[in-house]
C-alpha cells in the first residue's frame, strides 16, 4: 500500500487488488459519513472507438441499466440511509458516486459488488431504459448550450474518439439491441480499468481487508489487461477539421431563447501535458470570477450577464469552452471580436502580475474548498485516475498553477489561444412558429 | 454533453422532525379549514452568532441570513426583496460596484446572495488566512450600500433576462404553474425574483426602505464555520455586528395567502417551442410543526423518495413513460410553519401523457387509500434512522439545522430523539396523518409542453372541476 499526502495533510492510500482493481481509500477522524465512487475507463470515447459498436449512446445506456438491473439495489440503497447515489457517463469514463452512513460501510461495498456482478438486464427493462434515456436527450436537447457544445465536439473533434454525443443520438437509441449492449458490459466493465474509492469516517487496515474480500472476484476480467487502453491508443489523432467558414464561426438559431450566447472554444493538450496548469490558470484569468478579462469586457461594459466555464481537460487532447451570456439585442458579430481581442491580450503582452495574483488567490481557494469535502476529494482522485497517468495529476496541477509566471502564461497563450486554434459558436433567438 | 441517471436520489433523509406542539398545530389547521387568512410567527433571535467548528478546514464559511424573505414584497413591487439583496453585491460609498468586486475576486473570496420565502442570505467563502480583509468588505458594503441608480437599471435588465430563461424550462413552468394555481393573489404566486411588471416598478427609494427595515441587527443571524478558533472569531464578528444599522425588529406576524378550495384542478401551460413535457400534480400539506409530520415524511419517501418508490417504480421502472418520477415537499419553497407543498413531478413524452396523468393519480390514490405496506415502512424507516448522521457530518450540515431551527421551526434533534420518535410511527398512524392530509386542500394538476402534439388531451381536461390555460405573462 503506497501512501501520499493530499494538500490538507489526509493521506490517500493507493493499493491494487490481484484482478487489478485500483482502490484508493482517505480516512479521515471524526467523520460519521464516507464518500464512495467507481470510476471505469468506458466513457463514449470506449464505444466511438470499438468497431463492434455502430451506435451512439451505449456507455450512458447502461450507466442507466446497472442502477435497475440489479434486483432490490434500490431499495436496499435507500434502507442502509445512502444519499446522492448517482452516475454519470463522459467521453472519458462512467463513475458511480454516493455518500452513506459509515456504519454501513460493509453493507454499502457489498451491495456496490453485487450490482455488478449480478446485473440482470431483460428486454423490458432495456426498452424502458432506452425510453427514459430518449426522454432525458430531449430535455438536453432543449438548451442550446448542449447544442453548441455538441456541434463544437463534432465539428473539432470529428476524427477522434470524442466527436459522437455521450448521450447518443435518437435514431440510434432507437435501435439498439441488447446482444450490442451486451457486448459493452463485457468489454468494457473490466477490475483493471476501474478504480474504487473510498474518503471519510473509517478504520484504514479493516477497511482495506474488507475491500481485498468484498471487490476479489468483482466481474469477469476476461480481456487483457491493456484492452482499452491499447484500443483507444490505435487511433490516429489527425488535426481536426476545420470549418469551411474561414472565421472558424458555427452559427444556429434557437426557438424561444430570449438573448444571444456566444461560445469560444479552444483545443487543449491532453491533462498529463506540461502546459495543462498554466491554461488552468489562463481559464481563471479569463472566466472566473467577476472581475476575470471575459467578464470586464462583457458583463462590466453592459452588454453581457455572465460568463461560464466548462474546466474540461481530458485524458487526450479536447476542447475547453468558455459562455458568454449576452443581453438581448446584442451583437453577436462585434461579440466575437471583441472577445478575440481579449484573448488577444494574453498572446501579445505579459500579464499583468495584479491580474496573476488574482486567478491564482480564486484557484487556491476553490482548491482549498475542495479538499475538505469528502465527495470532492474522491471526485479530483477518480477523474485524475481515467484522464492521467497519476490519480494526484488534478492536486499536482493545482500546486503547479500556483507557481506560473507572467512569461509562461505569455508562451501557452500564444500557442493555444491563437487564431487558428480558437473556434466559435454564436446562438441567437428564433422567433416561434 | 455531461449526463446523469435519473438523478435525484429523493430517499434523502426524511427531513426534519418537528417536535409535538399541539396549540400550534391545531391553530393552523383551523385556519385551513376555514379559508382564512393564514399567519405565521417570526421568531425572535435567541443565538444571534453561531460558531461552528470546523477541523482541517482551509477556508471559512460565513452566513448573514436577515429575517424578511420575498414574501414581505409589496403587492405591485414583486421582486423588491430580489433586486434590494442583490444591490448588496453593487457596491458601497466608498468603493464602486467594479471596484467592491475586484477586492472581493482578488483575495479568492465568493460572494453570494439568495432570497427565500421568508429570510435573505447573504454566503461568504474564503480561505481563512482573509478572514479580516473580507470582513472589511463585508461591512462596507453592508453599512453604507451605494444603492445606485446605474447598478440597479443594470440588476433589473439581468433580472429580466434571467426570468425569461427560466421559461424555458419544462420542469421551471411546472412549479411556476403550481405556484400560480395554489396561491393565487398572494406574493407567494411568484418566482423569488418577481414579476416583469413589478422589476420594472422598483425604485430606488423602495430599495432604501427595504434595506433600512430588513438589513438590521436585529434580523440578523450569523453562522460560521471555521477552523479558526471561537476565541478569535467570536469577539470579532460581535464588533463587526455592532456597527451594522440598529434597526426594529420583525413584526410578530406576516400575512400569506389561504390555500385554495374546491376539487382537482388542471392548469395547462401550453409552450410550443419546448420538446419536452412536465407533469406535477401539487396538493396543499401540512406544516411542520403537524403531529404527524414525521409520519407524513415515511410515507412520502414510499410514495416518492428514490428508485424504488412506488411513482419510481411504476412510472419509469414497470412502464418506462417518464425519465424523472418523484414526490417531495421541498420543490416548492414555502414557510414552513403554516404548510408546505407536496409536489410530485414526472416527465413522460406526449405519446404517453394522458396515460402516464391517470396511471399517476392512480399510484397516488392508491396510497392514499391504503396506506403503506410493513416492508415499504420498514425500508422508509430504517433510510430515516440509517441516514441521520448526514444532518451532523459537517459544520455546514450543522449550521444548516440552526438557521432552519431559527426560521422555519424545525428543531435540532438528538439521534436519539430522533429514532425514539421514529418508532411510533406506524401504519395506523401514517393513515391517520394521510387522511388528515387529504382534507387540507384539492390537488392542482399542472401539464407544461407542447400541448397540439399531445393526443388525447382532452381526457385530462375533464380530470378537474375546473380547467384554465395560462399565459407566460401570467406567471411572470
Amino acid at each position: 500500500m503506497q501512501k501520499f499526502f493530499l494538500p490538507n495533510h489526509l493521506e490517500a492510500h493507493f493499493f491494487t487488488l490481484k484482478n487489478g482493481l485500483r482502490v484508493i481509500l482517505v480516512p479521515i477522524e471524526n467523520v460519521p459519513v464516507v464518500a464512495s465512487q467507481i470510476w471505469f475507463k468506458n466513457g463514449a470515447a470506449a464505444e466511438k472507438s470499438d468497431p463492434q459498436i455502430s451506435r451512439t449512446g451505449l456507455a450512458h445506456l447502461y450507466e442507466h441499466l446497472l442502477f435497475r438491473g440489479t434486483p432490490g439495489f434500490g431499495a436496499e440503497m435507500k434502507r442502509l440511509g445512502a444519499v446522492d447515489y448517482n452516475a454519470e457517463t463522459w467521453l472519458d469514463f462512467t463513475r458511480y458516486f454516493g455518500y452513506f452512513p459509515a456504519a454501513q460501510l460493509e453493507s454499502v461495498m457489498r451491495l456496490e459488488a453485487k450490482r455488478f456482478n449480478q446485473l440482470q438486464v431483460t428486454t423490458d427493462l432495456f426498452q424502458n431504459e432506452i425510453g427514459a434515456a430518449r426522454i432525458e436527450l430531449a430535455q438536453q436537447l432543449e438548451s442550446p448550450e448542449t447544442k453548441a457544445v455538441l456541434n463544437l465536439w463534432s465539428e473539432l473533434r470529428a476524427d477522434t474518439d470524442y466527436g459522437a454525443p455521450t448521450i447518443g443520438r435518437d435514431e440510434d437509441l432507437k435501435g439498439f439491441k441488447l446482444e450490442e449492449a451486451q457486448y459493452f458490459f463485457s468489454r468494457y466493465y473490466q477490475p483493471n480499468q476501474a478504480t474504487l474509492i473510498l474518503v471519510g469516517g473509517f478504520n484504514l487496515e479493516a477497511t482495506k481487508a474488507l475491500m481485498g474480500e468484498i471487490f476479489a472476484n468483482f466481474l469477469s476480467s476476461n480481456v487483457p489487461k491493456d484492452f482499452v487502453s491499447k484500443h483507444l491508443a490505435e487511433k490516429n489523432y489527425s488535426e481536426p477539421r476545420v470549418f469551411s467558414d474561414k472565421s472558424h464561426t458555427f452559427s444556429f438559431k434557437h426557438e424561444g431563447l430570449s438573448a444571444p450566447i456566444l461560445y469560444l472554444s479552444y483545443r487543449t493538450p491532453p491533462k498529463d501535458s506540461p502546459d495543462t496548469p498554466v491554461l488552468v490558470l489562463i481559464n481563471y484569468i479569463l472566466g472566473v470570477g467577476r472581475s476575470s478579462l471575459l467578464s470586464r469586457e462583457f458583463v462590466e461594459k453592459g452588454t453581457g450577464t455572465n460568463i461560464d466555464i466548462s474546466y474540461n481537460i481530458f485524458r487526450k487532447p479536447g476542447l475547453e469552452f468558455f459562455t458568454v451570456y449576452l443581453k438581448p439585442g446584442a451583437d453577436l458579430h462585434k461579440s466575437q471580436q471583441r472577445s478575440s481581442q481579449v484573448l488577444d491580450r494574453l498572446r501579445h503582452r505579459l500579464v499583468p502580475q495584479l491580474e496573476l495574483s488574482r486567478a491564482k488567490n480564486l484557484l487556491s481557494s476553490r482548491y482549498a474548498h475542495y479538499i475538505g469535502d469528502p465527495s470532492s476529494i474522491a471526485y479530483e482522485l477518480g477523474s485524475a485516475s481515467v484522464t492521467s497517468i497519476s490519480p494526484l495529476r488534478n492536486y499536482e496541477i493545482w500546486q503547479e498553477a500556483m507557481k506560473v509566471t507572467p512569461r509562461q502564461v505569455f508562451e501557452v497563450a500564444q500557442k493555444y489561444l491563437s487564431s487558428d486554434n480558437v473556434w466559435y459558436a454564436k446562438i441567437e433567438g428564433a422567433e416561434r412558429k | 454533453m455531461r449526463n446523469s441517471s435519473t438523478t435525484i436520489n429523493r430517499s434523502k433523509a426524511l427531513a426534519f422532525l418537528r417536535c409535538h406542539r399541539a396549540s400550534v398545530s391545531l391553530l393552523l389547521v383551523i385556519y385551513w379549514q376555514i379559508g382564512s387568512l393564514l399567519l405565521f410567527p417570526v421568531s425572535s433571535f435567541a443565538r444571534e452568532i453561531v460558531i461552528e467548528s470546523a477541523p482541517n478546514s482551509l477556508v471559512t464559511e460565513l452566513g448573514l441570513s436577515f429575517a424578511g424573505g420575498y414574501q414581505v414584497d409589496p403587492v405591485g413591487r414583486e421582486g423588491l426583496s430580489y433586486l434590494a439583496a442583490q444591490m448588496f453585491l453593487r457596491g458601497s460609498h466608498s468603493l464602486s460596484a467594479k471596484d467592491w468586486l475586484n477586492k472581493i475576486d482578488s483575495i479568492g473570496a465568493t460572494a453570494e446572495v439568495s432570497v427565500a420565502v421568508n429570510r435573505t442570505t447573504f454566503f461568504f467563502r474564503f480561505e481563512n488566512r482573509q478572514l479580516d480583509k473580507v470582513l472589511e468588505l463585508i461591512q462596507d458594503a453592508l453599512v453604507l450600500p451605494r444603492l445606485s441608480l446605474s447598478e440597479l437599471k443594470n440588476l433589473k435588465s439581468e433580472t429580466t433576462i434571467n426570468l425569461k430563461k427560466i421559461q424555458e424550462s419544462a420542469y421551471e413552468l411546472s412549479v411556476a404553474g403550481a405556484k400560480y394555481s395554489l396561491f393565487n393573489g398572494s406574493r407567494l404566486q411568484y418566482d423569488e425574483m418577481g414579476t416583469m411588471r413589478g422589476i420594472a416598478r422598483v425604485k430606488i427609494p423602495d430599495i432604501r426602505r427595504h434595506w433600512r427595515r430588513y438589513f438590521v441587527q436585529k434580523n440578523l443571524v450569523i453562522t460560521v464555520a471555521t477552523a479558526l478558533s471561537q476565541e478569535r472569531i467570536g469577539p470579532i464578528l460581535r464588533q463587526w455586528k455592532s456597527k451594522l444599522r440598529t434597526g426594529e425588529e420583525l413584526p410578530e406576524q406576516i400575512s400569506v395567502n389561504q390555500w385554495p378550495q374546491g376539487n382537482l384542478k388542471v392548469i395547462l401551460i401550453d409552450r410550443p417551442e419546448l420538446k419536452s413535457y412536465g407533469l406535477a400534480l401539487v396538493r396543499p400539506g401540512s406544516p411542520t410543526t403537524f403531529d404527524l409530520f414525521p409520519e407524513l415524511e415515511v410515507a412520502n419517501s414510499i410514495l416518492g423518495g428514490g428508485f424504488s418508490s412506488r411513482i419510481f417504480t411504476r412510472m419509469r421502472g414497470e412502464l418506462g413513460w417518464a425519465y424523472a418520477a418523484y414526490s417531495d415537499y421541498y420543490d416548492i419553497d414555502y414557510p414552513t410553519r403554516t404548510g408546505s407543498v407536496q409536489f410530485t413531478y414526472i416527465d413522460p413524452p406526449a405519446e404517453y401523457l394522458v396515460d402516464a396523468a391517470i396511471e399517476l393519480i392512480k399510484v397516488i390514490d392508491g396510497f392514499y387509500a391504503t396506506g403503506p405496506t410493513e416492508g415499504e415502512m420498514k425500508e422508509a424507516i430504517e433510510n430515516a434512522t440509517n441516514a441521520f448522521p448526514f444532518r451532523v457530518a459537517f459544520a455546514r450540515d450543522r449550521l444548516q439545522r440552526t438557521v432552519e431551527d431559527i426560521f422555519d421551526g424545525r428543531p435540532q434533534m438528538t439521534s436519539t430523539a430522533f429514532n425514539s420518535r421514529l418508532n411510533q410511527v406506524s401504519i395506523s398512524r401514517i393513515k391517520t396523518a394521510l387522511s388528515k392530509e387529504k382534507i387540507l386542500g384539492p390537488a392542482h394538476l399542472v401539464v407544461v409542453g407542447d400541448l397540439k402534439k399531445v393526443p388525447r388531451l382532452n381526457e385530462i381536461e375533464s380530470f378537474g372541476n375546473s380547467v384554465q390555460k395560462i399565459n407566460i405573462e401570467d406567471l411572470w
